[in-house]
């Protein structure tokens, strides 16, 4: 919502443009069969179609807006999600415009009881975590899009039907001058909370609804602040309540606040109650200059989502599948991290360089990181808005012991964001030597590290890697590797700390996938082993499939 | 612990709980166990205990 006299889109610091539905030449193609389908060119639409033009396919999004989402929304990026963004050619201007930030601050009754740092090194090639209202991170995505002449996007274009059999689905399409029908053999359903195809599909978000409801409002001021999240427990501006502050680029400031149980959401979400909301805010951050209201809106803590990810030729991605209380800020990154899997995954299937079976994989690791985020995000949840007396008991205790007693304040840290590892999934080698001592697993994102110039991830391919520390090893695999297997070789100096970061000896080998996860390891390896690994996460193995 | 040391780490709590009210006297135990926990650092010993203080309520 923004102030009275101001549209949906009315920002005082970001004009957002507008898109025509499909005309002219355009039109003579619309009921073209597609290869993929993407409904909804939200953030998460965008970088699914950008992760399968990576793969050299195409698709054609569909979406019922003629703008971007209204509203700063999802403004917190992490790191996994930065090194997506890389691989989808956006990265660079996100770097440029968002705020990076590593510390977070926490307050109880106005007084400081925590200051915690989230995990960073120089080893790092970006930073924990990075601000940016969504409609940048939706403008960026679009730039990157817009260039791309593998992707074809209706705006105005909203998809009214849909009737699939296994092998393909027939879309309805209504836009503003007809309704229409065409044939997809792959659809991503990226329509987001409220999912148009999930309901044609009779599927439903399954799981739990917290107490929780916070307002969220945007407000535009001169505030002298380092780039820190703050979170206040039990302020004097909502006794009792939690107030989580964040700074956004253009001096624009994301002010969350707890709403009591006994205020109405409609009374709340008055232009009059935010105003008076956030101006006490400021007062307990003694700020006493002029500020605008540009945007706010209210949302819940809710940890839902579908039994299963895919139906037929149709993917959930993104808040279509679930949907993540906020203050995991989870919803955009593990949206990202859908996108990117079901990308590769698709391109890869489709251009013949996996077998079908790949896409089997998309459920249980995507799924799986979700209920990983649920669990954290409770554990967040109930500290933030305890919902019954045990919780909220040991909360208070916690909070004003932690006045006195550093390690009680530990637990107001909110431990934000790291990537699930994908242990159990069929597109890595089980457990494969989990003996190797402190290593990175099979499953988990391969870490990064500081070489000679530039990064380790710098030097990984767009498809997979294999990490050797051994030149023999690196040519007896470039001679037995076929042509047509999309693997790139990197050899790692050995002895050396980058070894050691991998636990290796001379003969040790990662294979890492194109969405940087480790598929499988060894401590001796041999060409053979290596390319037979290749073949099984691939589904390219004859009994593998 | 000898039963000297029990009983004054009992009269100690009571005396403590009465300076309360019944809805603060709850986060005042919370903060005892936490604080004691921290001090105690073995969590099979902290379990038990938590475990064992809930059984005894039965009766
Ligand atoms: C008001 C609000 C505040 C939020 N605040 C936060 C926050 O503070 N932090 C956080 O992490 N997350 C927040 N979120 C969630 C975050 O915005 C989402 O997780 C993120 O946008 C997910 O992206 P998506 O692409 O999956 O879905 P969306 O961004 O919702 O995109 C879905 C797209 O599908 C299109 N669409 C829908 N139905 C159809 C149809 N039938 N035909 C064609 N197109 C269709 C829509 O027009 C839209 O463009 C907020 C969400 C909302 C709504």
């Amino acid at each position: 919502m923004r102030p009275k006299g101001r549209t949906d889109t009315d920002s005082i610091y970001f004009k957002y443009p507008y898109f025509d539905g499909p005309f002219g030449n355009q039109r003579t193609a619309l009921t073209t069969p597609t290869q993929v389908a993407i409904i909804g060119a939200g953030p998460i639409g965008m970088a699914a179609a950008l992760s399968l033009a990576q793969e050299g396919i195409s698709s054609l999004i569909i979406d019922k807006k003629s703008t971007f989402n209204d509203g700063s929304r999802a403004i917190c990026v992490s790191r996994s999600s930065f090194y997506i963004l890389e691989r989808l050619g956006a990265v660079a201007s996100f770097l440029e415009k968002s705020l990076a930030w590593t510390t977070g601050r926490t307050f109880y009754k106005g007084k400081q009881i925590l200051e915690f740092h989230m995990p960073d090194s120089a080893d790092e090639k970006y930073r924990p975590m990075y601000n940016l209202q969504q409609q940048y991170i939706e403008q960026f995505l679009w730039d990157a899009i817009d260039a791309n002449p593998l992707i074809e996007t209706r705006w105005q274009s909203q998809l009214t039907g849909i009737q699939t059999t296994n092998k393909s689905a027939q879309l309805t399409v209504q836009d503003p001058l007809e309704q229409y029908t065409l044939q997809a053999d792959y659809v991503l359903a990226c329509d987001g909370a409220r999912s148009t195809v999930r309901s044609l599909c009779n599927h439903r978000l399954k799981g739990e609804n917290f107490e929780g409801r916070y307002v969220i409002a945007d407000i535009k001021m001169d505030h002298d602040y380092p780039t820190i999240r703050r979170a206040l427990f039990d302020p004097e501006c909502r006794p009792n309540g939690t107030v989580l502050i964040h700074k956004q680029p253009d001096n624009i400031w994301r002010i969350d606040y707890q709403l009591r149980d006994d205020e109405s959401e409609e009374g709340a979400l008055k232009e009059s109650a935010v105003r008076r909301s956030v101006e006490l805010v400021l007062k307990d951050i003694n700020y006493t200059g002029p500020w605008e209201l540009e945007w706010w809106s209210v949302y819940s803590a809710n940890t839902l989502a579908l039994d299963d990810y895919r139906d037929g030729p149709v993917f959930f991605v993104g808040d279509s599948a679930h949907i993540v209380p906020i203050f995991g800020v989870r919803g955009l990154n593990n949206g990202l991290a859908d996108a990117i899997n079901i990308g590769w995954k698709l391109g890869w299937v489709l251009n013949g360089k996996a077998g079908n079976a790949l896409l089997n994989s998309y459920t249980p690791e995507r799924r799986g990181a979700t209920l990983d985020v649920f669990a954290n995000a409770t554990k967040s949840a109930r500290f933030m808005t305890p919902n019954t007396p045990g919780w909220r008991i040991m909360r208070d205790a916690a909070l004003s012991l932690a006045l006195t007693h550093p390690f009680a304040g530990e637990l107001a840290n909110p431990r934000q964001m790291t990537p699930y590892v994908y242990a159990d999934s069929p597109a890595v080698e089980p457990s494969f030597n989990n003996d190797i001592d402190n290593s990175p697993v099979v499953g988990a994102v391969v870490p990064d590290t500081k070489l000679d110039s530039g990064y380790l991830s710098d030097q990984l391919g767009d498809g997979f890697t294999v990490l050797c520390f051994d030149d023999a090893l690196a040519h007896e695999l470039t001679q037995a590797c076929p042509k047509s297997y999309d693997i790139k070789i990197v050899t790692l100096p050995y002895p050396s700390s980058q070894a050691d970061l991998f636990s290796a000896q001379q003969q040790s080998a990662y294979l890492i996938r194109p969405d940087l996860y480790i598929a499988a390891r060894w401590q001796h390896a041999n060409a053979k082993a290596i390319l037979t690994s290749y073949r099984k996460v691939t589904f390219t193995l004859e009994d593998a499939t | 612990m000898n039963p000297a040391d029990v009983e004054s780490t009992y009269e100690l709590l009571a005396t403590h709980i009465d300076r309360f009210d019944e809805s603060k006297a709850s986060v005042y135990l919370a903060k005892v166990a936490l604080l004691m926990a921290n001090e105690i650092d073995n969590m099979d010993t902290i379990r038990n205990c938590i475990a064992a203080a809930a059984q005894s309520m039965d009766g």
